[in-house]
């Protein structure tokens, strides 16, 4: 177990240490969303005059996705950099070495969980710049934070099962544009008795709506409700399970 | 085909570069496929979306969303495939291409029109598509034939422009990366300016910057021929802006040239 726990903290050491001397890898999965954040909060202020949000802030509504959609980039960056020590053969020697392959992949994820929760961090503070304010009290705060590790997670899985499946990287496109998919085609934009058509069927089948309740918990003027959690947790449980076997199957795959 | 049979007319030169740039787009789809694709894909996601938002009062008449998008998809399309032109040249410079084409008998200044030529035939050809796509999901041409042809040629002289402002970048800096790294801030004039919702309606700093941006100008005057039939102020208004933009940054691209010349 003590190897187990060495091998994931000595991964997870790499990644933190990458990310303290390039802080470029994280200001890439920033970016997008404090982007679309800022131009969200002005662009489709006057779309809540609909109803049906929850509240009467755009910042309150967008916040949550924008943190969402930081944690899904910063999933995927870890796919990108596992596409590059596959290719200049250090995963080879990550193999070689007398590392736990579970460690590996936890290890890995929980870079991308790291770099999640800073940019998710940063996401609220421009949005509380803003003026996003909290209604859900400390746990809806804690429900934020629990969407965005598990976001992060199920970006690792999914960007990390294909990398090791392909182990080229001409795939690292479909990383990040599978999860933005996901995202987008959820309520991110809108709730679903306001969407229409394709989107609202779709958004209603997606389990990222469900996700986006359990974190727009901590906004919303309903404050935490149990149906929202438990349905958001399911959800996001589900998810990290199937994309975190995607990932092990394809690690396990990836070794001789 | 070679310098001798270009002979030394700069149109020939201007065609045979633009034909270049053209083929290289065209040779490799995963060039312009995502310029179609993904504009294509956030009209269908707004309209699905936002769709409810034509009953707030104040948004303009229009029969569907989609006929509301018809000018932004366009626009951002064009955005999408014309900053090629500043990435070829800054691969041209960084392959030593360009050197090569310099100390051949190539006119200089047809070295931006030919790259300009190209971005504004791709971008007909991307606003014919759209137009052909979108208008059995719900998008309008009310303007008729007027209309379509304004349209086209907006979108030509701000494919021009896009891909001026990409040259200009590219022919500066000699970099693939640094052409890729303002196109962030082109991507967010279009976002910032009345291009996918009305502005008045959501108010506050982002009608104040949208009522700023020569791009909202631009898109309404679009917009209206598409919504609401002829009327030449509209038409005048998009294509002003649009050979507006287009004459500052070939000024901008000439200027960059002149520099990288004397370097």
């Amino acid at each position: 177990m003590s190897a187990f726990l060495a091998g994931t903290g000595a991964i997870l050491g790499r990644g933190a240490i990458k990310t303290a001397r390039i802080p470029a890898i994280v200001i890439q999965s920033l970016f997008f969303p404090t982007f679309f954040l800022v131009i969200y909060v002005g662009l489709y202020a006057g779309v809540l005059a609909l109803g049906g949000f929850g509240t009467e802030s755009v910042e309150n509504w967008y916040v949550p996705f924008m943190m969402l959609q930081g944690a899904a980039f910063s999933g995927v960056a870890v796919g990108f950099a596992t596409a590059v020590d596959i290719d200049n053969g250090f995963f080879d020697r990550l193999l070689a070495a007398p590392v736990n392959r579970f460690a590996i992949l936890l290890g890995t994820a929980l870079v991308g969980v790291l770099r999640a929760v800073l940019v998710g961090t940063v996401v609220l503070g421009v949005g509380f710049a803003f003026g996003a304010r909290f209604t859900g009290g400390v746990l809806g705060v804690v429900w934020l934070f629990v969407a965005v590790v598990g976001i992060s997670l199920c970006a690792s899985g999914w960007a990390l099962g294909l990398i090791y499946r392909v182990k080229d990287q001409r795939i690292a496109p479909l990383f990040p544009i599978g999860i933005f998919l996901a995202l987008f085609m959820s309520t991110a934009q809108v709730p679903l008795e306001v969407a229409t058509g394709w989107l609202q069927t779709v958004a209603r089948w997606n389990p990222i709506t469900q996700v986006l309740e359990l974190a727009r918990q901590a906004f919303l003027d309903s404050g935490i409700s149990a149906e929202s959690t438990t349905d958001g947790l399911l959800a996001l449980g589900a998810m990290v399970l199937v994309l975190g076997w995607f990932a092990w199957s394809g690690l396990r795959r990836f070794i001789p | 085909m070679t310098a001798a049979s270009l002979g030394t007319h700069t149109g020939a030169q201007v065609r045979a570069i633009a034909g270049r740039s053209l083929r290289a787009v065209v040779r490799q789809p995963q060039l312009w496929a995502p310029s179609i694709v993904f504009p294509l894909f956030f009209t269908a996601l707004s309209a699905a979306a936002f769709d409810r938002t034509r009953d707030i009062p104040g948004f303009p008449d229009v029969s569907s969303f989609v006929a509301y998008l018809l000018a932004a998809t366009i626009v951002q399309g064009v955005l999408f495939a014309s900053t090629g032109a500043g990435n070829d040249v800054a691969l041209d410079i960084e392959s030593g291409f360009f050197d090569r084409m310099v100390a051949s008998p190539v006119a200089r200044v047809a070295l931006v029109l030919g790259r300009l030529t190209g971005s504004m035939v791709l971008a007909v050809a991307q606003a014919i598509v759209f137009i052909a796509i979108l208008i059995p999901f719900g998008a309008t041409m009310d303007a008729g034939v007027g209309g379509l042809v304004v349209t086209l040629v907006v979108a030509a002289l701000f494919g021009g422009a896009v891909g001026a402002f990409s040259l200009a970048v590219g022919l500066k800096t000699g970099s693939v990366e640094a052409v890729n790294g303002f196109f962030p801030i082109l991507f967010a004039a279009v976002f910032l300016s009345s291009a996918f919702f009305p502005p008045e309606i959501s108010g506050g700093w982002f009608e104040t910057l949208a009522n700023l941006n020569p791009l909202s100008y631009m898109i309404d005057g679009l917009r209206n021929l598409h919504i609401s039939g002829w009327d030449s102020g509209d038409a005048l208004m998009a294509f002003g802006v649009a050979i507006g933009m287009l004459a500052l940054f070939v000024i901008a691209a000439l200027a960059a040239l002149r520099d990288r010349l004397r370097a």
